[in-house]
């Protein structure tokens, strides 16, 4: 009898693996079908991979950008902070993924900063923004830093567990695995844990699908994605210096008796 | 969907009032007992007896399969009755396994989806290092510059 390493199950139909609806084509579904408000948050740790996982979950809800220049396609769908994630979800259109990195940030829908016009606008626009048809993503390391008014708003949570070499995923280049869940509310519970609950996506009854495999975007789109966060990096060192500086000039006035 | 006067109804789940799971396992603990003290005819009864009790989960597939086993074994002239009442209860507790797991109370497995991705995915990091970055002491510099003069 021949031996294989992969599962073969006897009645494979039983399981009805062929009828896999995959998290993010029934995320499009709902959304551009059903008229539905399905937005992603993606956590995890510093370098865990989060901001990759964004941008291929931006090329495969919307492949339309894989036709667009790196410049074009990260103009259409990539944000910083929350002036810039109000102005771009004026222009997107129907179909559109707009992911909103580095939350909870100073400039970036920050929590401390919850009473800021900028982010009550935010908060308000995304309340009302539930069928445009557009698929919101929002990345930090965890959802406390975020408004909690933005945070309760997304539907699906992704975590990036590991990160796999080419060898890993024998040939197919880089990749990460993640746990997808969909947060699902219960409104009759009493408890913030019993309104909210993180379940997987189901492919048949008991059926979980565990882990999603999510390839690493283009070098190009990723190239375009780190000269991005660099100059965002820069505007917050160029704003942070005046007030280090001023701080500094305290001190040493303080320092001198005056 | 059944239809009665102005509106139409579908079931919806049965609230857990008769759970199935428990009912499948007393039923796998109630036959492995017998077989172990070796009344095997009377698990054979005792299975027929009990499916009844799981018509609500019963497809179509299961019912075919079932029977087909018993026409197939029936038409064997060379096995003896209870010879064959035996084979046929064997298939068809294989049979009754796989409607447990078609209706999820036995367990499927956890699986991993992969997605192809339609463009090129970098097989290393070479390609991936960004270049551009400008010198993070730059600022720090411009700073410790413009402290000096104020001094």
């Amino acid at each position: 009898m021949e031996y294989n390493e992969e599962w073969e199950p006897l009645f494979e139909e039983d399981y009805k693996l062929d009828f896999i609806v995959d998290p993010f084509s029934f995320m499009r579904y709902r959304v551009f079908d059903l008229n539905e408000a399905w937005d992603a948050f993606i956590k995890g740790f510093r370098g865990n991979g989060k901001s990759s996982v964004a941008l291929s979950c931006c090329l495969l809800l919307n492949p339309r950008l894989l036709d667009m220049s790196p410049a074009k396609a990260l103009e259409r769908c990539w944000c910083f902070t929350t002036e810039e994630r109000n102005e771009k979800a004026r222009q997107v259109k129907r179909g559109d993924v707009l992911a909103f990195d580095e939350q909870g940030t100073q400039k970036g829908g920050s929590s401390y900063k919850w009473q800021d016009a900028t982010n009550q606008d935010y908060a308000d626009e995304k309340q009302l923004d539930r069928t445009d048809g557009v698929i919101n993503l929002g990345i930090s390391l965890d959802e406390m830093r975020v408004l909690k008014r933005i945070r309760q708003l997304y539907r699906v949570e992704i975590y990036p567990e590991v990160k796999l070499s080419n060898r890993d995923t024998k040939g197919n280049g880089m990749a990460i695995d993640c746990i997808v869940r969909e947060v699902v509310e219960n409104p009759f519970g009493d408890t913030e844990n019993e309104r909210f609950k993180k379940k997987y996506f189901n492919y048949a009854p008991k059926g979980r699908i565990s882990r999603v495999r999510i390839p690493h975007p283009p070098a190009d789109i990723w190239q375009e994605y780190s000269r991005r966060r660099e100059e965002f990096k820069e505007s917050l060192r160029d704003e942070a210096a005046p007030m280090v500086r001023g701080s500094r000039q305290e001190l040493f006035q303080q320092a001198a008796g005056f | 969907m059944a239809e009665e006067g102005t509106f139409s109804y579908d079931a919806m789940g049965f609230n857990s009032n008769l759970d199935v799971a428990s009912m499948a396992a007393s039923l796998y603990y109630n036959l492995m007992n017998m077989h172990l003290e070796g009344r095997d005819q009377a698990a054979c009864k005792m299975f027929r007896n009990e499916l009844p009790w799981f018509i609500s989960i019963v497809d179509s597939i299961f019912l075919k399969n079932c029977a087909e086993i018993e026409e197939t074994i029936d038409a064997d002239a060379s096995l003896t009755s209870i010879q064959k009442e035996e084979i046929i209860y064997r298939l068809q507790i294989g049979e009754f396994s796989r409607l447990l797991l078609r209706s999820g109370y036995l367990p499927k497995p956890d699986i991993r989806i992969h997605y192809n991705a339609p463009w090129d995915v970098p097989k290393d990091l070479k390609r991936l290092h960004f270049k551009g970055r400008r010198d993070v002491s730059e600022t720090a510099k411009k700073l410790l510059e413009e402290e000096d003069g104020v001094q």
